[in-house]
């Protein structure tokens, strides 16, 4: 099955998108693992959009889907710039304390809750496409 | 939603979700920490980057004067967050 729902592009939204994942979840009958993952990658994707484009028209779009053995997520922005989330630089993750800081792990922690991203984009509609595996 | 609170042993006991829907409410309480102080997560559900983000900021400043946040009960979920973060690195977890 398939569930979507239309976020403004507000942090308040968010209640929203965790009801909607946790709606997922019960009816695919996942794990609370998996369930906690997701949310996270879904949270990460969707502040990540609010914070970098507030000003894009249009509500943020989610959709999450199982096909198989895989769980489908889609974030699509109506207007946005190019972007592309993989080619993120990692945060180094050994720097001593006094030199760490918060940016980047937020795309950080996507890549390490799923097996791929793909990124589209075209006539100002972006698209991250992110899959996951069930183990 | 995220709830904060002091018990009469000054353990800080962190309980539901610490998303980035919670940052400006934990901002404002750990903002006043200046001291060593134990975290108790056993009624933490979640975490993501916004609430590692707070937890950092806190830990550098109490850094500076030889202080330290020091983590106890961390769910599993929690305890990965901070593992592909790196921070239990930079952190003391028990």
């Amino acid at each position: 099955m398939e569930v979507s729902v239309r976020l403004e592009r507000e942090i308040a939204a968010l209640d929203d998108l965790f009801a909607t994942v946790e709606r997922f979840v019960a009816d695919e009958r996942l794990d609370e693992k998996t369930g906690l993952e997701l949310a996270v990658v879904l949270e990460e994707l969707f502040t990540n959009a609010v914070q970098h484009n507030p000003g894009g028209s249009g509500d943020l779009r989610i959709t999450l889907r199982r096909d198989s053995g895989e769980i489908v997520l889609t974030l699509t922005d109506p207007d946005t710039d190019p972007f592309d989330l993989a080619s993120e630089p990692p945060p180094d993750l050994f720097l001593p304390l006094a030199h760490r800081r918060p940016g980047g792990l937020g795309v950080h922690l996507v890549r390490s809750f799923v097996d791929r991203i793909e990124c589209d984009w075209r006539e100002r509609e972006g698209t991250i496409t992110l899959i996951k595996t069930l183990g | 939603m995220l709830d904060i609170r002091t018990e009469p042993n000054d353990t800080i006991v962190l309980s539901g979700r610490f998303d980035a829907s919670q940052v400006e409410k934990a901002r404002a309480f750990f903002v006043e920490i200046s001291e060593t102080r134990t975290l108790d997560f056993a009624e933490l559900d979640y975490i993501s980057s916004a609430g590692l983000g707070i937890l950092l900021a806190t830990q550098k400043k109490l850094s500076e004067s030889g202080h330290a946040l020091r983590l106890v009960n961390v769910n599993p979920h929690v305890r990965d967050v901070f593992h592909f973060s790196g921070f239990d690195r930079i952190f003391q977890i028990e």
